[in-house]
C-alpha cells in the first residue's frame, strides 16, 4: 500500500511533466541504443568472417568436429578401464548441453597399438611389415560393407575376428581367413599373445566416405579391427590389457554457433577438457576449434573495444544531454521540493523521488532500447563512409545478452549523471532556494575553476604527446584503424575551446548590444539584451551545437582521410583497376602455332608464346589496358654492384590511359615523366631516393641484370613513387617494354586493365578464356575495395562516427526545442508586458526569430570555425592502424566539402523541423494574447 | 479555553524564544533578521504575529518550523530546542512535531495530485500512512466532498483549506501558518480563520499565524507584533466573563477586546514605537520616573517639550 502510493505519486508526476520525461527518456533510450548496438554490431558483424575462417581452417574435419583423445603410446600410464565408459557418458552428457543441441554424429575408437603380429602357422606367407594395430570403430559397421567374407562375430574358443580395409590388405599380404598372433608388449613387461582371425574385407559407403562420419579416414593401413564389444570385453578385460590410443569424436552443427557465446563455450569446452584429463590422465582435446575459438574472442574483443573508445564521445554527449533535461526537470520541480522538504522530506527521500522516477523511465528505455541498438547496428553495418551507407546484404544481428547488460549499464550511467542536478537540488530547503532565487546564477562552477583553460591544457599536452608519438616510429602496436587518442584529444580540445567561446560569448553579445543600441529600432536591441543577460540560460545548449558540429567535421574528415588513404593503397598496389597475369606456357605440342615465331628459345620443356594483347581492349568494361613487365634485376654501374632492383618495362603511351597516378607522388605530372620515356628509348626513370643514395646523375649509364641478361639504361629522370613499387624496400627502374624486350628473351608480362565501372572481373576472364587466353592471377581493386570497406572494423569505424554524428544532432535540436519551449513559456509574462509597452506582434515574433537566429548563428559559426581547426591541428596525426612511415603511397590529409555539406544538410533539416514544431507551440501559446497579466511565475 | 495571562509563566511555555538572534550572510552583506527577539506562546494557543514586510516575522516562522536555524538564543519548542538539533532530528521535527500552511498555493500543495492525495504525501513522507485519517482531516476542513479533485479546480479559499488539512497530516503539536489568507477575499478569510479556530479545538494544536493583516490578528487569541527582528508589542483578548456570540464570530467586537501592551526583552528593556519618538522628539535618552502605580518615561528636560510619554 505504502510502496504503491509511492508508486502512484511518482506516476503521477511522470504524466504531468511528460515533455521533460520524454526528452528524458529519449536520452536513456539513445544511450542504450548506442552502448547496446556495440555488442550487437560486432558480433554480428564478426559472425560471418567466423564461418568463412572456420571453414577455411578445417578443411578436412567439419568445423565443429570435437576429438577427445587419451594416448598411452608406452603404455605407461595406469588408466582404470572402467574409466572409460563414465567419460563417454560423461562426454555424451556435457558436450550437447555446452554446444546447445545434439551431436550429428559421434563415434568412438580405440585400438592396442601397434605390435608384432605373424600368422600362427609359421609356413604360411608372412605379412609384408609384420606389425599391426588391432582397433576398433564404434560405427564402423554403419559405415562400409563387407567386400569379401564377413563382418566379425563374437567367439567362445579365445580366437579374436576381425576385418581389414582394403587399404590394409593391399599394403599387406594378409589373407581372408588366415589365424595370426598379435604380440602385445608394453615394454618392459610381459607379452599377452592373441590370435586373430582375419575373417573379412571392408570397403567404406561411397555416401558417407566424409569425416563427419569416420572417427579416422580411410584407407588405413596395417589396422585390424575387432568388434567393441569384443575389444573390451575379451581383449581388455579378458587379458588384462590397456588401450594405446582412446578416442571420442562428436560432431556438432557449427552454423549455431554465435560469436557472442564463443567465450562461455571455450570456458565450458576447457572445463571438460580439464575434467576429462582429471578422470584419465593424458586425455585432451585432439580436435576442436578452441584456438580458433580463442583467437576470434581476441578479435571481438579489439573490435569491441575500438568501437567502445569511439563511442565514449557520443556516450558522454548523450550522458550531457541528459544531465541538462535532468537539470531543467528538477529546475521546474524546485518548489515542490521545497514543497516536500517543508512536509518533512529528507535530502534522501527528495533524491530519492527523483531516482525513483528515473528508474521507471530507464526501465521503459532498456525495453526498447536493445531494438535501437538492434537497428543501430543496422546502420553501422551499411555504413561505407562518414554519413554514407550503401545496400549490403544484413548483418546476421541478434538482441543478445550483452546488449542488455550493455543497456543497463548505459541506464545506470545515465542516471547517474541525472542524478547530480537532483541531489545538487536536494540540498536546498525553501529558504536557500528563495535566497539564490533573489541572489541570481552566480558564475558556473566552470568558469570558477577555469575548465576550459585546464581542457585546453590537455588538449595542448595530448598535442605534444602525439607529436612526439608521430616522431618515433611506431612499434607495431596492435591498433586497429585509428588511435582512439586521435578522436579524444580532439573532443577534450573543442570541450575547452567550446567552454572558452561561450566564456566570451557574453562579451561579445554586450559589444553587439552596445553597436544595436545605437541603431534605430528597438527589436534588435532587444533580443540582443534578452541574450546578453540571460546568456546562462542558452550556454549548455550552445555548447552542445558546437561540440556537434565540430566534432562531426573533425569525424568528417578523418574518416574521409581513412577511407581515402585505403583506396589510394588498394590503387597503388593494383596499379590500376585490374591488373591480371596470364598463362604464357603450353604443354608441350600445344596450341598457338600462329605465333610460332617467338617459341623455341623460352625453355626446354614447354614452349613460351605470349598471347595477343589486342584482345584486352576487346573485352567487356574494358576502356584501356596496358603491358606492364615487372621483374626482379640487379643493377650495375661500370662494373660495381649497386643492388636489386625492380625493373618495370612499360609502353607510355598505354600506361599513361590506364594506370593509377596521384598527382602528389611526383613533382611534375604523371605525362611529364611518361613523355620523358617516350623520348629517350633506352632512358629510364629511377626511384629518387636511390639515385640521392648512390649519388648518380641523370645520364648516367646503368646495367640491369635479369637472368643474365644485361639491359643498357641511362638515367633519364627520377620520381619519388611509382604504382605497386615501393622504394624503401628496394630501388626501381621504369623503363620502355620495347626496349627490354630487344635485349632479353621473351618474358611474360602482366596486363592492367581500366574499366569502365567495378564489376567486370568474371566477364574479362570468361572472354580471355574463350578466346583461349588462361588468367592465372588476378590483382582486383575494387574487390580488395569491397573486402576491405567490409572488415568489422572500418565498417564499425564509420557507423560509429556517422551515428555518434546523427545522435549528436538528434539531442542537440530536442534539447534546442526543449529550451526554446520552456524559455517561451517562463517568458510569458515578459511578453505580455512587451504587449502592453506597445510592441507588436510581428516585432514580438521578429524578437523570438532573431534571438534564436543569433543563439544558433553563433553555435553553427563557432562550430565550424573550431571543426576546421581541430581538423587543421589534429588530422596530421591520422594514420592508418600500424602502418609505419614506410607506407606507399604515402599518407594523405583530404578534407572534403560535401562532407560539410552533408553535416549542414543533417544538421539544418533537424532545425527546420525543430522551428516548425516550435511556431506551431507559438501559435498554441497564443503569442498575439499574451497581454494578460497577473499570473505568477 | 485558555486563559491568555501576561508575562508571568508559571508553567513552561510551549514556545519559547529568548534573545534569538538569525543573520543572514549574503556575499559580504551581514542581514540580520532577528535581533534578539522573546516569545512565548502557550499550548493550544491560537496566536498571530504580525508586522510589516521585512520585519522578520517569516524567518521567525522559518526558525520556528525547523527549515532554518538561528543564529543566537534560545528557541525552544515542545520541549525541543531548536538551537542544536542534528539533521535527522530536523528532519523528525519537520515531520511530527510541526505543520505547514503557506500563503502560496504552489507551496502547499502539489498540482498533480488530488486533495486526498496531497493529505496523504507527508504521511507517506513519514513513513505512516492512512487514508482513514487524512479523510478525517478533510472532513474536519469541510471539504469531505472534495477529495478527489486536484487543486486546479478548487477555489483558493477551498486549497487553503486543504493546506490545513496537509499541515494537519502527521498531527503535529504546531501548526504554522503564513498569511494563510494573504490572497483570500473577505469571505474565504473568515471560513479560513474558522477552519483554524475548529481544529484548534477538535485537535487540541497549537496555531501560530504570521500575517500583515491587523484584522485578521485581532480575530484570534493574541497576536504579537514584531518590529525590526523584535516583539514590539502584545495585544490579548480581554476576558469578559464568558464569551458572547458576537466575540466568537465577529471581527468587529475583537476591536474592544483585545488590550495591548508592550513587550520588556529579558533584560527588562523595551522599545518605544517610531511614531512615539517622533512625536516626543526622542532621541538616545530618556528619564524614568515611579509616579505612584505608573511608570513614567519623559524625553530629557532640555528639550523643548515637557509632554509625557506612555501611561
Amino acid at each position: 500500500m505504502y510502496i504503491l502510493s509511492i508508486l502512484w505519486m511518482t506516476l503521477k508526476r511522470i504524466v504531468s511533466n511528460w515533455r521533460l520525461e520524454l526528452a528524458l527518456w529519449i536520452g536513456l533510450l539513445l544511450a542504450v541504443g548506442i552502448v547496446g548496438s556495440i555488442p550487437i554490431y560486432t558480433s554480428g558483424s564478426l559472425q560471418e568472417s567466423l564461418l568463412r575462417q572456420w571453414i577455411r581452417q578445417s578443411d578436412s574435419r567439419p568445423p565443429l568436429g570435437l576429438m577427445m583423445t587419451h594416448s598411452n603410446n608406452d603404455y605407461r600410464v595406469e588408466v582404470d578401464r572402467a574409466k572409460f565408459a563414465e567419460l563417454g557418458e560423461y562426454l555424451d552428457r556435457e558436450l550437447p548441453r555446452q554446444i546447445g543441441e545434439a551431436p550429428r554424429t559421434y563415434s568412438e575408437a580405440s585400438e592396442l597399438g601397434i605390435n608384432y603380429f605373424v600368422p600362427e602357422d609359421p609356413d604360411r606367407p608372412r605379412p609384408q611389415s609384420p606389425y599391426v594395430n588391432i582397433k576398433y570403430i564404434s560405427n564402423l559397421q554403419e559405415l562400409s560393407t563387407i567386400v569379401d567374407g564377413r563382418w566379425f562375430e563374437p567367439r567362445d574358443d579365445g580366437v579374436v575376428e576381425a576385418v581389414v580395409d582394403v587399404g590394409t590388405l593391399e599394403g599387406s599380404q594378409l589373407l581372408v581367413g588366415e589365424r595370426y598372433i598379435y604380440e602385445y608388449q608394453p615394454r618392459d613387461q610381459e607379452k599377452t599373445v592373441i590370435t586373430v582371425e582375419v575373417v573379412g574385407v571392408f570397403r567404406p559407403n561411397q555416401e558417407t566416405f566424409t569425416t563427419e562420419h569416420w572417427i579416422y579416414p580411410p584407407p588405413f593401413s596395417r589396422s585390424l579391427f575387432v568388434d567393441p564389444d569384443v575389444f573390451h570385453a575379451q581383449l581388455l578385460e579378458g587379458h588384462d590389457l590397456l588401450p594405446s590410443a582412446y578416442d571420442w569424436y562428436f560432431v556438432f552443427d557449427h552454423e549455431t554457433v554465435r560469436v557472442h557465446q564463443l567465450s562461455e563455450l571455450v570456458a565450458g569446452l576447457e572445463l571438460i577438457e580439464q575434467r576429462a584429463g582429471q578422470m584419465i590422465s593424458n586425455t585432451r582435446f585432439w580436435l576442436s576449434p578452441l584456438s580458433l575459438f580463442r583467437w576470434f574472442i581476441g578479435r571481438a574483443q579489439v573490435v569491441s573495444a575500438f568501437l567502445t573508445a569511439l563511442s565514449v564521445p557520443i556516450v558522454g554527449m548523450v550522458l550531457y544531454y541528459v544531465v541538462l533535461i535532468a537539470g531543467l526537470t528538477v529546475e521546474r520541480r524546485r518548489n515542490e521540493i521545497a514543497v516536500l522538504h517543508s512536509r518533512g522530506a529528507g535530502r534522501f527521500q527528495v533524491a530519492t523521488s527523483f531516482l525513483l522516477e528515473w528508474v521507471l523511465l530507464g526501465v521503459a528505455a532498456l525495453l526498447l532500447g536493445p531494438y535501437i541498438g538492434l537497428f543501430v547496428s543496422q546502420v553501422m553495418g551499411a555504413s561505407a563512409g562518414f554519413l554514407s551507407f550503401v545496400g549490403r546484404e544484413a548483418l546476421p544481428v541478434s538482441l543478445i545478452g550483452d546488449a542488455y547488460r550493455f543497456g543497463v549499464l548505459a541506464v545506470v550511467l545515465a542516471i547517474g549523471a541525472a542524478m547530480i542536478p537532483a541531489i545538487r537540488s536536494s540540498r536546498h530547503s525553501i529558504v536557500s532556494f528563495k535566497q539564490e532565487l533573489a541572489r541570481g546564477g552566480g558564475s558556473s562552477i566552470w568558469k570558477r575553476f577555469a575548465l576550459d583553460l585546464i581542457l585546453l591544457g590537455f588538449a595542448a599536452y595530448g598535442y605534444r604527446t602525439l607529436q612526439q608519438q608521430s616522431e618515433t616510429v611506431s612499434d607495431g602496436a596492435a591498433v586497429v584503424l585509428m588511435d582512439p587518442m586521435l578522436l579524444f584529444i580532439p573532443v577534450v580540445f573543442l570541450l575547452g575551446a567550446g567552454l572558452l567561446v561561450l566564456r566570451v560569448y557574453p562579451w561579445v553579445m554586450s559589444i553587439f548590444t552596445w553597436f544595436t543600441a545605437r541603431l534605430p529600432g528597438v527589436v534588435m536591441n532587444l533580443s540582443l539584451r534578452q541574450l546578453t543577460r540571460n546568456s546562462g540560460q542558452y550556454m549548455p545548449l550552445l555548447l552542445l551545437l558546437i561540440l556537434t558540429v565540430s566534432l562531426g567535421i573533425y569525424t568528417a574528415s578523418a574518416a574521409r582521410t581513412l577511407d581515402r588513404n585505403f583506396l589510394d593503397r588498394v590503387y597503388y598496389s593494383v596499379g590500376s583497376d585490374i591488373a591480371l597475369s596470364e598463362q604464357w606456357r603450353l604443354p608441350s605440342g600445344g596450341g598457338g602455332g600462329e605465333l610460332g615465331d617467338e617459341e623455341g628459345e623460352g625453355s626446354a620443356e614447354s614452349r613460351i608464346y605470349e598471347p595477343p594483347f589486342f584482345i584486352h581492349h576487346e573485352l567487356p568494361g574494358v576502356e584501356d589496358a596496358a603491358r606492364v613487365l615487372h621483374v626482379q634485376a640487379s643493377a650495375r654501374s661500370g662494373g660495381s654492384f649497386l643492388g636489386n632492383a625492380d625493373l618495370m618495362a612499360i609502353v607510355p603511351p598505354e600506361f599513361g590511359r590506364t594506370a593509377w597516378f596521384r598527382s602528389d607522388l611526383a613533382p611534375f605530372h604523371f605525362y611529364e615523366y611518361l613523355n620523358v620515356l617516350s623520348r629517350h628509348r633506352e632512358g629510364a626513370l629511377v626511384s629518387e631516393a636511390f639515385l640521392k643514395e648512390r649519388q648518380l646523375q641523370i645520364g648516367d649509364r646503368l646495367t640491369l641484370t635479369f637472368r643474365n641478361q644485361p639491359i643498357e639504361v641511362y638515367v633519364a629522370a627520377t620520381v619519388p613513387y611509382w604504382p605497386t613499387l615501393n622504394p624503401m624496400e628496394r630501388p626501381f627502374f621504369i623503363t620502355n617494354l620495347e626496349h627490354v624486350q630487344e635485349q632479353i628473351a621473351l618474358e611474360p608480362y602482366n596486363v592492367w586493365l581500366r574499366t569502365s565501372s567495378p564489376g567486370y572481373l568474371d566477364q574479362i576472364v570468361s572472354g580471355l578464356r574463350e578466346q583461349g587466353v588462361y588468367v592465372v592471377s588476378v590483382r582486383d581493386a575494387n574487390s580488395q575495395i569491397v573486402q576491405g570497406r567490409n572488415e568489422p572494423h572500418r565498417m564499425g569505424f564509420f557507423g560509429v562516427l556517422s551515428i555518434g554524428f546523427i545522435v549528436s544532432a538528434l539531442v542537440t535540436v530536442l534539447g534546442f526545442i526543449l529550451y526554446t519551449f520552456l524559455s517561451m513559456r517562463s517568458r510569458f509574462l515578459q511578453f505580455g508586458v512587451l504587449r502592453a509597452v506597445g510592441l507588436s506582434v510581428r516585432q514580438l515574433v521578429t524578437l523570438l526569430s532573431l534571438e534564436q537566429l543569433f543563439s544558433l548563428g553563433i553555435g553553427l559559426g563557432a562550430g565550424t570555425g573550431l571543426g576546421i581547426l581541430a581538423t587543421q591541428i589534429f588530422l596530421p596525426f591520422v594514420r592508418e592502424g600500424a602502418i609505419e612511415n614506410t607506407q606507399v603511397p604515402p599518407f594523405l590529409i583530404v578534407t572534403d566539402p560535401t562532407d560539410l555539406g552533408r553535416i549542414f544538410a543533417v544538421l539544418g533539416s533537424m532545425l527546420v523541423v525543430a522551428v516548425v514544431g516550435l511556431a506551431m507551440i507559438l501559435v498554441r501559446m497564443k503569442l498575439h494574447q499574451a497581454i494578460k497579466l497577473g499570473e505568477e511565475g | 479555553m485558555s486563559v491568555p495571562s501576561v508575562g508571568t509563566d508559571q508553567t513552561d511555555p510551549f514556545i519559547l524564544c529568548q534573545n534569538l538572534v538569525k543573520i543572514y550572510k549574503i556575499a559580504d552583506l551581514e542581514v540580520m533578521a532577528l535581533q534578539g527577539l522573546d516569545l512565548t506562546v502557550r499550548k493550544g494557543e491560537v496566536m498571530a504575529i504580525i508586522g510589516s514586510s521585512g520585519s522578520g516575522k517569516s524567518t521567525l516562522l522559518n526558525v520556528l518550523g525547523g527549515l532554518d536555524s538561528p543564529s543566537a538564543g534560545v528557541a525552544r519548542v515542545d520541549g525541543i530546542n531548536l538551537n542544536r538539533m542534528t539533521h535527522s532530528q530536523r528532519l523528525r521535527y519537520r515531520r511530527k512535531t510541526v505543520g505547514f500552511v503557506w500563503q502560496n498555493v504552489s507551496r502547499n500543495l502539489i498540482p498533480y495530485l488530488s486533495a486526498l492525495e496531497n493529505v496523504e504525501m507527508p504521511m507517506v513522507l513519514a513513513g505512516s500512512h492512512n487514508r482513514k485519517r487524512a479523510k478525517a482531516l478533510l472532513e474536519a476542513v469541510g471539504l469531505g466532498h472534495r477529495m478527489g479533485h486536484r487543486p486546479i479546480h478548487m477555489s483558493g479559499g477551498e486549497q487553503q483549506r486543504v493546506a490545513i488539512a496537509i499541515g494537519l497530516a502527521n498531527d503535529p503539536a504546531l501548526l504554522l501558518a503564513d498569511e494563510p489568507t494573504g490572497s483570500l477575499d473577505q469571505e474565504n478569510s473568515d471560513i479560513v480563520l474558522k477552519v483554524f479556530n475548529d481544529v484548534r479545538d477538535q485537535f487540541g494544536v497549537t496555531i501560530v499565524i504570521v500575517t500583515h493583516d491587523r484584522a485578521m490578528a485581532q480575530a484570534v487569541d493574541r497576536y504579537v507584533e514584531i518590529r525590526d527582528g523584535k516583539t514590539s508589542s502584545e495585544a490579548v483578548r480581554r476576558v469578559v466573563g464568558a464569551k458572547t456570540d458576537a466575540e466568537k464570530s465577529g471581527e468587529s467586537v475583537a476591536e474592544e477586546t483585545h488590550e495591548e501592551y508592550t513587550l520588556l526583552d529579558s533584560a527588562g528593556r523595551l522599545q518605544l514605537p517610531m511614531e512615539y519618538r517622533e512625536r516626543w522628539r526622542v532621541r538616545d535618552r530618556v528619564k524614568l520616573d515611579i509616579d505612584g502605580k505608573q511608570i513614567v518615561i519623559t524625553p530629557p528636560t532640555e528639550d523643548a517639550t515637557d509632554e509625557q510619554v506612555g501611561s
